[in-house]
């Protein structure tokens, strides 16, 4: 009862104009990022991360939320009409979605991408303004050892699960981390690793490192891959048949559940409860066997699933401080710098904060419902946009944004050179997701590590010693060693060895 | 929700080919953490008062770097010695966020029955050109100031990408000026301002 109050007065709160412009250019922006092939959420956030923190906090966490959770919708348009899913969670999409475009299909395909987002999105809303807080009392009982576990185990559960080798995952994770070493060091404040440049005094900051890998990186990336459609398939009459929309609600509860559940797992986040849905249904679901060529179910799993998690992610984002999803690493490392720090005390010391952002989601949620069904037309038009065009407007926004939030030039040139670096990394099939979420909790990990052994006197048995970090430890090691049961397992079994990717 | 539960092809339980690239980076990265375990060695292990130093910390992740770079170097090695072909065969979808799936169906599942015809427009000729302009970009700013610079960069982007024509020109100047003047004006952000201006 108190958490509705709550959120109604948090609904009052975000009836200031501001509030409710920052809603719809966040849910504009995200699917805007969302609808243009190769932006995705990251990229979307990290370009507009220099005007984001000109703003105050509420405003900023609206914007980027939307953005979030916009990019979820929009990036099924893509996916659908072209076959380019515009983000690693809209590649179940476009298997039955695609097809259902180019049996003329496409209007009704991309209705119930619109409708399955927003019903999974508003439910997973509801649930994760309901469950944080009890969540978060939990976490208030986590002391420096078991916090330093929970960021270890985030860490190692987005590089162990991350597409492609977990060895490159866990390498990319460490580089992450490495880049919040050079500077000054966060207990003794004594100069470390600088190798004698002067700018790496100040250490690696939070803009040109995002810029750097996903806004140049997506850019560079997208000169030496991009490919043009040739037609784009007509969208047609929207709404989808009665018949069509009967078999699809059990479909959204059980995918946007497990959407959820997997989202709330901390370094996860949409696309694998995309897949892990579109798998389930691709077992359960009576209508299978039309999966792959234009299944409406086929098409609202991986929606509603994905959505969810969008929603779900925020649960440990909020609660814990660790991010769901790469997105919200960015995010989490945005409210950083504007001095919020979301964790176990988020809500007992900013309830004004965490009930408005609850109703802005709300809200944002109603919005891309309206900005991905009556006016989907628009979005279908951007599809046409030059791809020159976007990518200079890209590159000057990126330039001005790294500069204009240091006002140094030192930034540009590291957010160009990390750029490179995204270019090589993408070539060589190394995720990039570990880098921003082990840049922005590497601080966090060294500083809860130090500050535990301080506690013990130096003696590592502590993290042993008490029961809950024993668990969380527990729980690295079977993430950890998870790729390596599993080789065992399959060769214990006899099955076919399927080589590793490097994705 | 381990992505191996997810449809056969969209796990990274599918072999993706190799490039040289992965065998440069996983040196690059082996050499960089033995720099980061040289330099940090000498910070110092703990304080004054016994607890962790400056060093510990950074030499636990250059030590990370320098072990599993051999693995990546082998796994891509042996990959690279199964099978040949690149990392952008068309079996392989780039999408946003970097990272790379396959999208074939599962095994149940039968195979999308067409796709949108697509024209591939980039090369790596492109993307070297588009890195070295934008290195050109940043490295005359000081000198030529935003506005300048940003609408020269951006029409040679345009004709570089392949929109040459007079809207790709017409619309380049139009977005560089608009970008230009927001910073300036708008967000009043001291963009250099050059030798023009």
């Amino acid at each position: 009862m108190d958490a509705i109050l709550a959120l109604s007065e948090g609904f009052t709160a975000l009836l200031a104009p501001q509030y409710i412009l920052a809603c719809l250019l966040g849910a504009f922006l995200g699917t805007l990022g969302g609808v243009l092939p190769g932006l995705g959420p990251t990229g979307t956030m990290a370009i507009l991360l220099p005007f984001v923190l000109t703003l105050d906090t509420l405003s900023a966490l609206i914007i980027l939320a939307g953005i979030a959770y916009g990019a979820n919708f929009g990036n099924s348009t893509a996916a659908i009409l072209l076959n380019i899913p515009g983000d690693p969670s809209a590649v179940p999409t476009a298997l039955d979605g695609h097809p259902l475009a180019l049996q003329g299909r496409g209007g009704p395909a991309l209705a119930v991408a619109a409708l399955a987002s927003f019903a999974t999105t508003l439910l997973g809303t509801l649930t994760l303004a309901f469950i944080a807080p009890v969540v978060a009392s939990f976490a208030l009982r986590v002391g420096a050892p078991e916090y330093f576990g929970l960021l270890l185990l985030a860490l190692t559960i987005v590089s162990s699960f991350s597409q492609g080798s977990a060895v490159k995952g866990f390498l990319m994770m460490a580089f992450g981390v490495a880049l919040t070493l050079p500077g000054l060091d966060p207990v003794t404040g004594s100069e470390r690793l600088t190798f004698g440049v002067g700018p790496l005094i100040a250490g690696f900051s939070l803009i040109p490192v995002a810029m750097g890998l996903f806004a140049f990186g997506e850019v560079f990336h997208n000169a030496l891959r991009r490919s043009r459609p040739d037609t784009i398939p007509q969208v047609g009459k929207l709404l989808p048949s009665l018949k069509e929309l009967k078999p699809l609600p059990p479909v959204v509860a059980r995918s946007g559940l497990l959407g959820f559940i997997v989202g709330v797992l901390p370094g996860t986040g949409p696309a694998p409860a995309a897949f892990a849905a579109y798998g389930m249904e691709s077992r359960v679901n009576k209508d299978r066997d039309q999966f792959g060529s234009g299944s409406f179910s086929g098409l609202a799993a991986p929606e509603s699933a994905s959505n969810a998690a969008a929603a779900g992610a925020f649960v440990p984002t909020l609660t814990l401080g660790i991010p769901g999803s790469a997105p919200l690493a960015v995010l989490l490392g945005a409210l950083m710098v504007l001095g919020a720090r979301p964790g176990p005390l988020f809500l007992d010391e900013q309830p004004d904060l965490y009930w408005a952002f609850m109703a802005s989601l709300i809200v944002a949620s109603i919005l891309l419902l309206i900005l991905n069904l009556p006016m989907i037309r628009l979005w279908v038009k951007l599809l046409s946009v030059p791809y020159p065009l976007l990518a200079a407007v890209i590159l000057v926004l990126t330039v001005a944004g790294v500069y204009s939030f240091e006002l140094r030039m030192s930034d540009v040139w590291i957010a160009l050179i990390l750029g490179i670096v995204s270019v090589a990394l993408r070539r060589g099939g190394f995720p990039l997701a570990p880098i921003i979420l082990g840049f922005v909790l590497g601080e966090e990990l060294e500083r809860n590590l130090r500050l535990t052994l301080e506690v013990s006197g130096g003696s590592l048995m502590i993290f042993v010693e008490r029961v809950p970090s024993l668990i969380i430890l527990l729980g690295v090691v079977l993430v950890v060693t998870y790729p390596a049961m599993k080789f065992v397992y399959r060769r214990v079994r006899g099955a076919p060895r399927v080589p590793e990717a490097n994705a | 929700m381990a992505p191996d539960d997810a449809p056969r092809g969209t796990s990274r339980a599918d072999k993706i080919p190799t490039t040289n690239d992965e065998l440069i980076l996983a040196a690059a990265f082996g050499l960089i953490g033995l720099l980061f375990v040289l330099q940090s060695w000498a910070l110092g292990w703990t304080t004054d008062r016994g607890l962790l130093g400056p060093g510990a910390f950074p030499v636990a992740v250059g030590a990370l770097f320098t072990l599993l770079s051999p693995v990546v170097f082998y796994q891509a090695f042996k990959n690279r010695s199964r099978s040949g072909f690149p990392v952008n065969h068309p079996s392989h979808q780039e999408i946003g966020d970097s990272q790379t799936h396959r999208t074939e169906p599962p095994p149940n599942i039968q195979s999308n029955p067409g796709t949108a015809a697509t024209t591939r427009t980039g090369s790596g000729s492109q993307m070297v050109l588009c890195i070295a302009l934008t290195g050109v970009f940043v490295g005359l700013l000081p000198t030529l100031g935003f506005t300048t610079i940003a609408i020269l960069f951006t029409v040679a982007i345009q004709c570089l990408l392949g929109w040459r024509n007079w809207k790709g020109v017409l619309a380049s100047i139009l977005a560089a000026a608009g970008i230009a003047y927001v910073f300036i004006e708008v967000l009043a952000v001291p963009l250099p301002r050059g030798v023009l201006f």
